[in-house]
């Protein structure tokens, strides 16, 4: 069919080839889609965090991320400082997010045959044991033996980041890899914060999340598709774990682990609909949007032929990298650097066990839980991963400090916080720059 | 929170048909659009939800829905647990960001919140009215629009001359309004498929009233205006305008740019409903792709596409993109309408009633109400000013030739459409708020409003009801 000039579909503004799109819109779209952005903008934040908490500003810094925010309905409320809402509130679309990456990943993904799995599951768990026991080594006692669960965690924007910055050409077997071993990361610490992070535990209010957890069940079981039911759902489900002794983030998970994995429609009959609709509809209906019963029809059915999970996925993925993280980044990670303060035999510790646990106890326990995997016969090596580059990967596991950081809230606090801030820190810049090395020299070598 | 006229745009009311799902192939049994359950023949939907959903398509649900939530809100305030009805509603829900608090109790921001949103829609509807609808030729426009400024002019001028000089004066505008769900849901009712020409004057006539309103609530309630915030609302509109002009199309953007909005005009002192209008008034009213565009990408994207692709969601960014487009084709206007029509209509406005129709009728109440020049005058201003005046108006705009009548329309037909847009209710009691913070002159203006809602609207049941004519046209 030819098709005539201004009958194709419009570009925007965005897109145009205008001065301001073409040299600085454009650029920084094509930027934003590749894997690295949103590792670099991490790497932004904490560097804006750290510069501001340091600076004569600080007192501004303070003073933006203190500030209380309420919400209040008669005697319930919920209170509480700009930092705990970007934790407990904005992070739980991050955790959402997770919960969905982790469904996807068990039901299509690579760790969907146990055969498959049995590799980075064993590689994730070493990395976690061994950097936790590490840790815990260098602080045996409470209150700082609390921040172990800082010590494990990697995320997997970062992580895969790290690895397409130090390596672009990576071959798929190793990115499938990292992808597995940071979502089994993923759930280890997810079980983590929900078991051991939880303090003073309300079993009424659990019980209420749950019960949410059923509606939201049976929601689905009689088709209820409306995105606002399930958004007041997943809002109660919050506001039930607020308060709770559990981190309210769970809630995200569970979100996300209910999220449907499969289309509602048959993409086969949407196809069908589409062609009908696209005949039944005129360029210049009379009145205009005359066709629009038609066109939104068809465009609630392709959504219909897309699972639930992938909407959600695509909807919110560009949310969490983009704003989610760094901001929780710059809120979080403005520590103040007074050497005296950290100079304390205690604190010391917290950094000291944080270096060695994400520094050298992450990159061996991945190794050596690879190692026995392979060495048990449960699995094999896939091809394009050499031992070099296990390493490196594991390396390049303990760079992301955003999860850390997260958990590092939920279990210390004070100066003891501060210093396991440094410790995860230090620890991404040392990891990074391994990681880089050992998954660098590589790719000069013949494949 | 209008049933639209049938084929009206943006509204599926009368398009169910047009977008039913039939199967393409009938043998192909499970492989067509599939069902959710409660469109199933389970007994669960077929005896409750399906019938339900009937209902709420139908044209005079609207107003069905907030005639229950008015006669609730009434019993409730009259019952042993009228101590709740005003605990519930004085209950106070605070929002504090540092050092600026928004605290309201709920009553206040379902009138000044939630109502935006029905003011966003009365912005939408005019916008489309005045671009594609009957307002958009002075010809056709003439009459609905005359009629309806007779329809303002003499209830407010018989309110001022039973209120002249006392404190009761500033009520002025509590009987200038008409509610539409009120309206077309009584004329429905009454005239059961009503004259064709009828419910469009109908239509028209109450979007003028609405301008009519706004304009009242903007001078009502404008008591001290601090500009500061002004200035900030008019700069946040400046930037919507400019979003719009470099082709931003996330409803994100302009839902944040919204609420900010809100913010603005509610601490300028001007009414926060102001900025759904203006919002309203803001959203584009063309399509951003041309419906050819998009079909062609439909057949090519249905073309594409496989049944069971591996992985699963691998032809996700294709269908998603077909979803996105084809919004596209299809006006903002019409979309957000159709959005937040059911939300307006079922939601906000019966909300609306339940908080604000709740007035004691005890004997002492309507003693003093009874004696009142305000609830005199609204009843008077509703019940007789908004007959006289839209049918005075219009038999002067037809007398001059400046209007005709429109087809199927008799002066008896017209009188009661006239006197069913006497139901002046949400509209009325939210100007009554607005123009009597509270206390005995505000109760005498919501007794008022409620027993002419009651008056006129009876009073043009009975008038089209015995229209024979509609009824032999009826059977026709």
């Amino acid at each position: 069919m030819k098709v005539e000039r201004g009958e194709e579909l419009r570009l925007p503004w965005s897109r145009s080839d205008r001065p301001i799109p073409r040299r600085v819109i454009r650029p920084l779209q094509s930027f934003l889609e590749t894997e690295v952005a949103s590792g670099l903008l991490l790497l932004l934040a904490l560097a804006v965090a750290l510069v501001w908490a340091n600076s004569p500003l600080r007192g501004a810094y303070e003073d933006l991320w203190s500030r209380h925010l309420v919400v209040r309905l008669g005697r319930w409320g919920v209170e509480d400082d700009l930092r705990g809402w970007i934790r407990d509130g904005l992070m739980t679309l991050f955790f959402l997010v997770a919960g969905l990456e982790v469904k996807r990943e068990l039901l299509t993904g690579e760790l969907r045959s146990r055969r498959a799995a049995i590799l980075p599951a064993a590689a994730a768990l070493g990395g976690m044991v061994v950097a936790a026991l590490l840790y815990l080594v260098a602080n045996p006692s409470p209150p700082a033996s609390h921040g172990w669960g800082a010590a494990m965690p990697t995320d997997i924007a970062l992580a895969l980041g790290v690895l397409s910055l130090a390596f672009p050409r990576a071959p798929s077997s190793l990115r499938v890899f990292v992808l597995s071993l940071a979502i089994a990361d993923d759930l280890g610490t997810i079980a983590a914060v929900a078991i051991f992070y939880s303090h003073r535990l309300s079993a009424g209010s659990v019980a209420l999340a749950l019960a949410i957890g059923a509606v939201v069940f049976v929601a689905r079981r009689i088709d209820v598709r409306s995105s606002v039911v399930y958004g007041a759902l997943g809002t109660a489900m919050w506001l039930a774990l607020h308060g709770s002794g559990v981190s309210p983030t769970l809630a995200g998970v569970a979100m996300g682990l209910l999220t449907p994995a499969v289309p509602f429609h048959r993409p086969r009959a949407v196809s069908r609909e589409a062609h009908r609709i696209a005949d039944e509809t005129v360029d210049d209906p009379s009145p205009p949007d005359a066709d629009a019963a038609q066109w939104l029809e068809l465009s609630r059915l392709c959504r219909g032929a897309v699972s639930p999970l992938a909407r959600l996925e695509a909807a919110l993925h560009p949310w969490t990298s983009y704003v989610v993280l760094p901001v929780f980044v710059l809120a979080d990670a403005g520590v103040r650097i007074v050497p005296h303060a950290l100079a304390t035999t205690s604190s010391e510790r917290v950094v000291v066990g944080m270096l060695l646990a994400r520094a050298l106890g992450k990159p061996l326990g991945i190794v050596l839980g690879s190692w026995l995997a392979v060495r048990l016969g449960a699995s094999g090596l896939p091809a394009g991963l050499t031992w070099r580059r296990v390493l490196g990967v594991g390396a390049a596991a303990g760079v992301p400090f955003s999860v850390s950081l997260f958990v590092a809230e939920l279990s210390l606090t004070g100066p003891l916080l501060d210093a396991a801030r440094v410790g995860v820190v230090l620890a991404a810049v040392l990891t990074g720059l391994l990681g880089f090395l050992l998954l660098r020299t590589r790719e000069r070598a013949p494949s | 929170m209008r049933p639209s006229i049938e084929g009206a745009p943006g509204s599926l009311v009368g398009n169910e048909d047009r977008v039913a799902h039939r199967p393409t192939d009938p043998t192909a049994l499970g492989e067509g659009i599939r069902t959710p359950w409660s469109r199933s023949e389970r007994p669960l939907p077929r005896r409750i939800v399906q019938p339900l959903q009937a209902f709420l398509g139908t044209e005079s649900a609207g107003g069905l829905v907030l005639l229950a939530a008015a006669v609730i809100a009434l019993g409730w305030a009259n019952s042993p647990w009228r101590g709740a009805y005003e605990t519930l509603w004085h209950t106070r829900l605070t929002l504090r960001a540092g050092g600026v608090p928004v605290s309201q109790d709920l009553r206040h921001w379902v009138n000044d919140g939630l109502m935006a949103l029905f003011f966003l829609v009365v912005g939408l509807e005019i916008k489309r009215e005045v671009l594609t609808g009957e307002l958009r030729t002075m010809r056709a426009a003439a009459l609905p629009v005359v009629a309806a400024v007779g329809g303002m002019v003499v209830p407010a001028v018989l309110y001022l001359a039973l209120n002249a000089g006392g404190d009761g004066g500033r009520g002025w505008g509590v009987p200038m309004a008409t509610d539409i769900a009120f309206a077309l849901g009584g004329l429905t009712l009454a005239a059961g498929r009503a004259p064709g020409g009828l419910k469009p004057f109908l239509l028209t006539l109450a979007i003028v009233d609405d301008i009519g309103a706004i304009v009242v609530i903007a001078v009502v309630d404008s008591g001290s205006v601090s500009w500061v915030p002004l200035l900030v609302a008019l700069a946040l509109v400046a930037l919507a305008v400019l979003l719009r002009r470099i082709h931003v199309r996330a409803g994100a953007v302009y839902l944040a740019l919204g609420v900010a909005l809100w913010v603005a005009v509610f601490e300028s002192g001007v009414h926060a409903s102001i900025a759904g209008v203006v919002l309203g008034l803001l959203t584009p009213a063309a399509p951003f792709q041309r419906p050819a565009a998009v079909s062609r990408e439909a057949h090519r994207v249905a073309d594409q596409t496989v049944d069971d692709p591996w992985p699963p969601d691998a032809d996700a960014p294709q269908w998603l993109s077909l979803a996105r487009l084809s919004r596209e084709a299809v006006s903002p206007l019409a979309r957000l309408e159709s959005a937040l029509h059911p939300w307006t209509t079922f939601v906000v406005v019966p909300l609306f009633a339940l908080a604000n129709a709740g007035v004691r009728l005890s004997a002492d109440a309507l003693r003093s109400a009874a004696a009142s020049r305000v609830t005199l005058g609204v009843v008077v201003g509703l019940v007789v000013g908004k007959l006289v005046g839209i049918l005075g108006a219009s038999a002067l705009a037809v007398r001059t030739g400046v209007g005709t009548l429109p087809e199927g329309v008799t002066w008896r037909r017209l009188a009661g459409a006239a006197s069913v847009a006497g139901i002046g209710f949400t509209l009325s009691i939210f100007v009554a708020e607005l123009a009597f913070p509270s206390g005995a002159l505000l109760e005498h203006a919501r007794l008022g409003v409620l027993l002419a809602s009651v008056v006129a609207g009876g009073l043009g049941y009975a008038i089209l009801r015995g229209d024979r004519p509609a009824e032999e046209e009826r059977r026709r």
